[in-house]
């Protein structure tokens, strides 16, 4: 039996922080892993993947219950907790597993838990962590054997020097704003496995199930057009672009190289460029500025007629994209 | 207000919005209805800024302009570049990093200096007539 647990919120643990490989994106109350992007969290996509790579139950940590929205799998349990490490612990040697992954959420690593696995086997040490070209992740594969020679999760990852499992797939740590937004251009130009979640109404136009696009607006690919959300006449939407789900984007706005998060209203005869906007926050990568939209005709969140997106509305209103632009954390062994 | 010969400068509010702008554009409606009104508005304490604020901003460029003046924006933060660029007014308007610069700019090209020259479709034209004489 193979148990997995994912991690998802601030660290509780002393030492924690001196053992991740980086910090992430932040939010008020959860971190990106929990936002909506292309149609699917980072940490639904990534339960997914242990699902299907042999992982026969995951436990998912979090400090913040809107990760929740994203459970509905019969394998997956939700755990609530301040301290999600000390849960982690308790849910790792809960398992009774021959072996536990544990994921630390939010960078996006894209691997073969199954080759992870064997490579651990092969290794015959305790701790497995994965690397990637510039450093160590949060994606460490443990065996339970040494649960009793330690009384924490973390003392138990960094008890002895781990193998090193060069991931062969695509990382994006999601350490800053460019990162989610490079995140989302190569899931639309298929450089990585995050693949838009919709249909490909044309070569790189993506569009989630119920959205709708009036007839003069134009998408020009590649972009991602999210479900249940409205494009009105006029406008334009095209350079690697996202507007996720329940989102409106009013009459004649020009969204360029921009993500709109779930459940924003992007107001009329708008520009809007090199952002990412969430209800009424907004930030911009090339001026380096967030800010939030006091005016509600410009941008606001929406608050009714919500759909199930991952993330509870308030969680997205909340957001506090002054945080976005982290600094990074020393990576172990760096 | 700050004078600065026939340039006027004058400071944004902080939060130029709608409870900001009456008062605003009150201070600054003779000025507007003077001949050839030169005018530097000073963002440089402006926090917030929302549509009614950009609204102002245009009516007093359209204003100026009507009059054969000018307004210049200075010190725009990047908050407020951002809500220009937003609302898609940036390019609308002239903008420099200072007061001084901005002051400078109508003194590098003053108003009278428009150029007395001949456009350059006059000597198309003068060929034309020239033509229609000699035929």
């Amino acid at each position: 039996m193979i148990g997995a647990v994912v991690i998802v919120g601030s660290s509780g643990e002393d030492g924690a922080e001196r053992l991740l490989s980086s910090s992430t994106i932040q939010f008020e109350h959860g971190c990106v892993a929990c936002i909506e992007l292309l149609g699917r969290t980072v940490l639904g996509r990534t339960i997914e993947e242990l699902l299907r790579g042999r992982v026969d139950s995951v436990a998912v940590i979090a400090s913040s219950p809107f990760a929740s929205a994203v459970i509905g799998h019969e394998q997956v349990g939700f755990f609530a907790a301040q301290d999600v490490w000390q849960k982690a612990w308790e849910k790792a040697k809960g398992f009774h597993a021959e072996a536990v992954i544990v994921v630390r959420l939010g960078a996006y690593v894209e691997f073969d838990p199954a080759d992870l696995l064997q490579f651990h086997r092969d290794q015959g040490k305790a701790v497995t962590r994965a690397w990637s070209d510039d450093g160590s992740l949060d994606v460490w594969v443990v065996d339970p054997e040494i649960f009793a020679q330690n009384n924490g999760l973390v003392s138990c990852l960094g008890s002895e020097d781990p193998a090193r499992y060069l991931v062969p797939g695509y990382v994006n740590r999601l350490e800053s704003a460019r990162d989610l937004r490079q995140l989302i251009t190569d899931g639309l130009g298929a450089r990585c496995h995050f693949r838009p979640q919709g249909t490909e109404l044309r070569p790189g136009i993506w569009l989630g199930h119920g959205a709708e696009v009036e007839r003069t607006a134009r998408l020009v690919a590649p972009v991602y057009i999210g479900r249940a959300s409205k494009i009105a006449d006029q406008c334009l939407i095209t350079r690697g672009s996202n507007v996720e789900s329940n989102a409106k984007v009013d009459y004649g706005t020009v969204i360029e190289d921009s993500t709109v998060l779930s459940n924003t209203y992007v107001g009329i005869g708008l520009d809007l460029s090199h952002s990412i906007v969430d209800g009424d926050n907004l930030l911009h990568l090339q001026h380096g500025v967030s800010l939030k939209i006091s005016d509600p005709v410009v941008l606001r969140p929406i608050r009714d007629n919500r759909v199930r997106s991952g993330v509870d509305g308030s969680f997205l209103a909340s957001l506090k994209v002054r945080n976005v632009a982290m600094s990074s954390l020393p990576k172990k062994g760096q | 207000m700050l004078t600065s010969g026939p340039v006027v400068v004058m400071q944004v509010p902080e939060q130029f919005n709608a409870g900001e702008v009456r008062n605003f554009m009150e201070e600054l409606g003779p000025l507007l209805e003077s001949h050839r009104p030169r005018i530097v508005l000073d963002c440089s304490q402006v926090r917030s800024i929302d549509s009614a604020g950009v609204e102002a901003l245009l009516q007093c460029l359209e204003e100026t302009l009507k009059r054969d003046g000018d307004l210049k924006l200075a010190a725009l933060s990047p908050e407020s570049e951002v809500i220009l660029e937003l609302m898609r007014v940036a390019r609308v308007f002239e903008a420099y990093p200072t007061s001084d610069e901005a002051v400078r700019s109508f003194n590098a090209l003053p108003v009278d200096a428009v150029s007395q020259e001949a456009p350059w479709y006059s000597a198309v034209f003068g060929d034309l007539r020239a033509v229609k004489e000699a035929s």
